[in-house]
């Protein structure tokens, strides 16, 4: 056992060193090219390379269990599809045979030997029919996988959805709700020409030409291999066209994905290019993203044209050898008739799959990209913690407590090293420190919305670790700029705070919240659907009906990160005064950024680049020189 | 066919490329008659082939693959890609056209859209349109040179071609226009599912914070989800099964044309109308020639894809342009409101008949509640919207006789949210004056007290700003565009106060670089900030997109109204302690 796995450790250590070269010389290959890359689409180039290296690779029988595991109840329908997508196809080859009978009834009509109409014309209801059965055949193989695929899709669409339910809720603060509806949405779409069309189709797809070529070499065996004298012209087409391949796809790949960020950043930065490039003939940085765009795909296009022409050409003449081959073969009465027809009409018929299926290894390609990035939703790791049946039982005389605790994100970068910190119940503590310390983090790990990488973090003397989340989220309010509201009655979304709460109750929360008074405004008052409501509302006011029903929620502990951030200076002190009704009595750790909020907490923590720098009251701080300078430029605002 | 029309609007100097390309396309399909010619020869020998017969047949062959081959190499050569060559002068083009159009068409349009015109919209049109045009073109070729060789062969079967041919024409028409209304169906499903995916998005964090919320609210957030993802899947399903069933259809009646074609001359033949090489030749060719037309059925999705492609582009990037004046100089910086109004929609005013004058070098601030038009007075000054009625006068002329580059180079405007390019840090300061050394980007950079920070960044001033390069915070940002500001070095600033408080650190800086920007230049702010009200000239209290107060601090503070609650909750709000 252990011995097998160091086998495949070593194994994928040298896959990896054979990637990293494969990579270094795409590096290289793209500097061959003399294109001049401009320095960002190389260093963009880069670290795709980078990227791709990480990348786990699937295979296409991989990729298609994958998706069928999705949805394995639908297994047996895509079977039956491709099955019978199969049988179509080989109904379709009545046709050309048909057309060989046709000509063997000429022939011996020709040679005196007179053969009635009426018999041809059998044959030709016979293949009126199978053709009739094709298209029942395909036509109902293709309804049944499409109808699997849009399922499958819907599903995984689903599924991703589900999955953000247990996934680490740090995930869903830290990314904006639009990059994870891109995921959801828009990565799934990029399935759906694989899903939907060639997963389902290959098969039959590449029946159809195999069949052909089966055929003819049963027909005759020199036809059959006469069929493949365009091969080598096509090829050399092909070879010449994939010259230099990857690096020109890597530079092509790159260059667009500037433009579109460019493009973006222009569009976006429209005020600012008003107000200050007005006289510029265009923004530089757009147009030359632009410029070298068309540049690089022209050079690359350039150099495949003549290998395009010459595979397209050879692949349009499979007759060009087996075509006189045959009319030889037929002149020394070595082939029927019969097969001197297949073996005109066959090759010729390999022709319009042929084509689909060069083009499908390419969709392949894309769609496998698609699928990694899903993936790594699809598969991130769930946090353990115990049924929500077993409640812990928590000590409310015992506050919170850090543990030498570190955290680093998956990319392997720690942001806080060894905390350790204790709070006593009811009191407040406050986080202070220059931006991108790692304030919210700490914040973020009590509320358990990520996983500490070491140390412990206890609740009312249990390790978090072993509460449900359930309970976990019963016991703590995480309060931050959030003001989304469900499209239900406002009632109903104060409510959400505590479900069997009286009608007072919830009238007392909005009172608090100062959320009262306009709420009685709306025409239908509390029964105002939030929806409804929306244009009549301000930010600042759905996120004070949000703190309505935080202020509802029995929660023993509130966690306060940059509560009042953004509010508009309006509603700034509204705010403020609901929370402060939100705080009363509870245990409060805030994360602050105005320093004269907190002056009277029981416990400053002073955090700086991941570590503490100092805890203690105001007065003992103000003996640390990087608090003291907080204080003297937060001093000079006012 | 529409959008060839549409495709030569555009091509602008690429017209002639585009027809020599559609010509070649149409001229390859010829060497279909070199593969006619070679079976009817073989057939005419088929009963004593010789090894010169063979030799023949194949040189035919031959001829035929060299000239598909040439033509083929040719049309790449001049016209592939002409469509890259068409969007690039159409991007470069509509960036020109961006820059001179009023905000408002962004508001309407929305970023988004703009956005996906210019990336998706654009990038499937010029991978795509070649392609596209090609296939419809071999198809008719196809289709010309068919009728050629059948007609060449007998009137009769001629005809009977005619006839298959436009059955199977027919059908391309109606698969096209069949899909282009059930693709609209799917585009308002894919939409609707955006929306409610958002929501979802949100609702699942607050449920996961609030474990206790009942039925009611759960449901809501699934079912919405759940009824939008499965309404695009069954607008999915039905535009791939319309679809589809109609392309089995499609090949089925291009296999039973080249049957019906065999059938028809085996029976010309019984009559005595045609010869045998000729019925033998019609039973092979028709086949060949009849499977061509197959890869219409490829086209097909194209055709509608792309039609649909360039209407979107036609409707977002159909781009408005403001009035230009001709006026170059400005005589002095009074700025005078006189009875302005103005709204978004034609429909709720914003500012209603204001009437304010700002004089020369003075401070003034503006101050209201939020939605009471403060921004708007800005926007209106800076010409990215134009008022309805009134006029606005910057030294003593309405601001539309100026020429647009001449009204924005007197003014700087600093934005509420900074808008900083993924570019160097020199480059972003510089943005506001091209030639500016890189002396005087550092003095301005030192004048809004960014100098220093920037030079504890790894690269200095060629740090890159953005994903990838350093993350600034909130406060360094909001000092990189005042120090654009103060390189610009305009008489007018104009400034919309951030509402947000960054971090202390930041904020004491932020107030410093304003009070350099402003020194002996005439500002206008929009004012959150108590300092900035207190050392104003004049403050002008807006309410509902009206003038309400007007004075200076120590007149209006005594006052009731708008200004003296400002004050208080302004007041509250710094005092705050928990």
């Amino acid at each position: 056992m252990k011995q097998k796995r160091y086998n495949d450790e070593v194994l994928d250590s040298a896959l990896d060193s054979k990637k990293t070269k494969q990579n270094e010389d795409l590096i290289k290959e793209v500097e061959s090219l003399n294109l001049d890359v401009p320095d960002e689409i190389m260093q963009r180039i880069e670290s795709d390379v980078e990227k791709s290296e990480k990348q786990p690779k699937i295979s296409m029988g991989g990729l298609n269990k994958a998706l069928m595991g999705i949805a394995p109840e639908y297994k047996g329908r895509m079977r039956l599809s491709v099955v019978f997508a199969c049988i179509g196809e080989l109904f379709s080859f009545s046709t050309y045979f048909f057309s060989a009978f046709a000509a063997g009834w000429l022939i011996k009509n020709a040679g005196g030997n007179v053969v009635g109409f009426d018999i041809l014309m059998k044959y030709a209801f016979l293949a009126i029919g199978s053709l009739f059965l094709y298209f029942i055949f395909t036509g109902f193989s293709t309804t049944i996988s499409h109808k699997t695929s849009f399922y499958i899709l819907a599903k995984l669409r689903q599924t991703l959805f589900e999955k953000l339910k247990v996934i680490p809720m740090g995930y869903l603060v830290d990314n904006p709700v639009g990059k994870i509806k891109v995921i959801i949405m828009d990565r799934v779409a990029d399935m759906e020409d694989w899903v939907a069309h060639l997963m389902p189709e290959l098969p039959s797809r590449m029946l159809h030409p195999i069949l052909c070529v089966i055929i003819l070499f049963f027909l005759d065996w020199r036809i059959g291999l006469s069929i493949f004298v365009p091969v080598p012209i096509a090829l050399i087409g092909m070879i010449t066209m994939m010259y230099k391949y990857r690096s020109r796809m890597a530079v092509w790949l790159s260059s667009y994905a500037n433009v579109a960020d460019r493009s973006a950043e222009y569009v976006h930065g429209i005020p600012v290019i008003k107000a200050f490039a007005q006289d510029k003939a265009s923004y530089g940085k757009f147009a030359d993203a632009v410029k070298f765009y068309h540049f690089s795909t022209m050079k690359w296009w350039k150099q495949s044209w003549f290998g395009k022409a010459l595979m397209t050409a050879a692949m349009m003449t499979p007759q060009l050898a087996s075509m006189p081959l045959a009319f030889y073969l037929y002149g020394r009465n070595q082939i029927s008739i019969e097969t001197l027809l297949l073996a005109l009409i066959l090759p010729i018929a390999i022709l319009p799959q042929a084509f689909g299926i060069i083009m499908s290894f390419e969709l392949f390609q894309m769609a496998s990209n698609t699928w990694v990035s899903i993936q790594e939703l699809l598969d991130m790791p769930v946090q353990k913690r115990p049924d929500e049946k077993n409640k812990a039982v928590i000590d409310n005389s015992k506050g919170i407590e850090f543990d030498n605790i570190s955290f680093s994100y998956h990319d392997g970068t720690e942001v806080l090293h060894n905390i350790s910190f204790k709070t006593k119940p009811g009191e407040v503590t406050a986080i202070v420190g220059p931006s991108g310390g790692g304030k919210s983090t700490i914040a973020k790990l009590l509320a358990g919305f990520w996983d500490q990488s070491s140390g412990r973090i206890s609740i009312g003397g249990v390790d978090t670790k072993n509460i449900s989340f359930r309970q976990l989220a019963e016991e703590i309010s995480f309060v931050s700029q959030d003001n989304f509201l469900f499209d239900v009655s406002i009632r109903d979304n104060i409510r959400i705070g505590k479900p069997d709460a009286t009608e007072d109750e919830i009238i007392a929360a909005a009172k608090a919240a100062h959320c009262h008074e306009f709420i009685s405004k709306l025409p239908d008052g509390y029964n105002t659907k939030a929806g409804e409501a929306g244009g009549a509302m301000s930010g600042g006011e759905r996120q004070r009906i949000t703190l309505a029903r935080a202020i509802l929620k029995p929660a023993s502990t509130i966690i306060l990160d940059e509560a009042t951030a953004y509010a508009d200076p309006e509603n700034e002190a509204l705010i403020q005064e609901a929370i402060s009704n939100l705080v009363k009595g509870k245990n409060l750790v805030i994360v602050a950024h105005r320093l004269n909020t907190i002056k009277q907490a029981n416990q400053i923590i002073l955090i700086d680049k991941g570590k503490i720098k100092a805890k203690g009251k105001h007065d003992e701080l103000m003996k640390e020189p990087l608090y003291a300078s907080l204080w003297k430029q937060y001093l000079g605002e006012e | 066919m529409e959008f060839i029309k549409l495709s030569f609007k555009l091509a602008g100097k690429y017209k002639d490329r585009l027809k020599v390309g559609i010509l070649l396309v149409f001229l390859q399909n010829a060497s279909m008659l070199f593969g006619f010619f070679a079976l009817f020869l073989a057939f005419g020998w088929m009963n004593e082939t010789t090894g010169k017969h063979i030799l023949a047949i194949f040189v035919v062959l031959f001829a035929s693959f060299l000239f598909y081959f040439l033509t083929g190499w040719a049309k790449s050569g001049l016209s592939d890609g002409v469509f890259f060559g068409i969007f690039k002068d159409y991007r470069l083009a509509v960036g020109e056209k961006l820059k001179k159009a009023p905000m408002g068409y962004f508001a309407e349009q929305s970023l988004s859209r703009i956005m996906s015109a210019f990336t998706n919209v654009m990038k499937s049109l010029e991978n795509y349109s070649t392609m596209s045009i090609d296939f419809t073109f071999s198809g008719i070729s196809i289709s010309f040179f068919l009728l050629m060789g059948m007609f060449g062969v007998n009137t009769k079967i001629g005809i009977l071609t005619v006839v298959c041919l436009i059955i199977i024409w027919l059908f391309v028409f109606l698969m096209v226009n069949q899909a282009k209304k059930e693709i609209a169906r799917e585009h308002a499903a894919i939409t609707k599912l955006g929306d409610a995916l958002i929501d979802s998005i949100s609702g699942v964090s607050v449920l996961r914070s609030f474990p206790l919320a009942d039925k009611g609210v759960v449901e809501e957030i699934h079912s919405k989800l759940k009824n939008s993802s499965e309404e695009l899947r069954l607008a999915q399903v039905h535009f791939e099964i319309v679809f589809v069933i109609y392309s089995r259809i499609f090949s089925t009646v291009i296999n039973l044309s080249s049957l019906l074609v065999t059938l028809f001359s085996c029976y010309l033949y019984t009559k005595g109308e045609i010869l045998l090489p000729q019925a033998l030749t019609v039973s092979a060719a028709g086949f060949m020639i009849f499977g061509g037309l197959k890869q219409l059925e490829n086209a097909s999705i194209l055709m509608v894809k792309n039609p649909a492609n360039m209407k979107y582009l036609d409707d977002v990037l159909d781009i408005p342009e403001i009035s230009d004046g001709n006026l170059e100089v400005v005589e002095n910086q009074d700025i005078v409101f006189d009875k302005v109004s103005f709204s978004y929609d034609k429909r709720n005013p914003v500012l209603k008949d204001l009437s304010f004058t700002i004089a020369q070098g003075s401070k003034t601030a503006i101050v209201g509640p939020s939605g009471s038009g403060k921004t708007t007075i800005i926007n209106l000054i800076s010409r990215f919207y134009d008022v309805e009625s009134g006029k606005i006068k910057l030294g003593n002329k309405d601001i539309r006789d100026y020429k647009v580059e001449t009204l924005l180079k007197n003014l700087s405007l600093v934005f509420q949210q900074v808008y900083l390019f993924h570019d160097t840090i020199e480059n972003n300061i510089r943005f506001a004056k091209a030639h500016a050394s890189h002396e005087e980007v550092v003095e301005a950079a030192k004048r809004a007290h960014c100098h220093d920070f920037i030079m504890e960044l790894p690269k200095g001033y060629n740090t890159m700003v953005g994903e990838g390069g350093s993350s600034l915070s909130g406060g360094e940002k909001q000092r990189i565009s005042i120090a654009r500001a103060l390189l610009k070095n305009a008489p007018v600033i104009l400034l919309d106060e951030a509402t947000s408080s960054v971090d202390p650190e930041n904020e004491y800086e932020i107030l410093a670089a304003i009070e350099e920007l402003s020194k002996g230049h005439t500002v206008i702010s929009i004012a959150h900030r108590l300092s900035t009200v207190r050392k104003a000239d004049q403050i002008l209290v807006i309410d509902d997109g009206r003038l309400v107060q007007e004075g200076k601090h120590d007149d209006l503070i005594n006052q009731e109204g708008i200004y003296s609650a400002f004050i208080k909750a302004r007041e509250r709000a710094a005092n705050w302690k928990l």
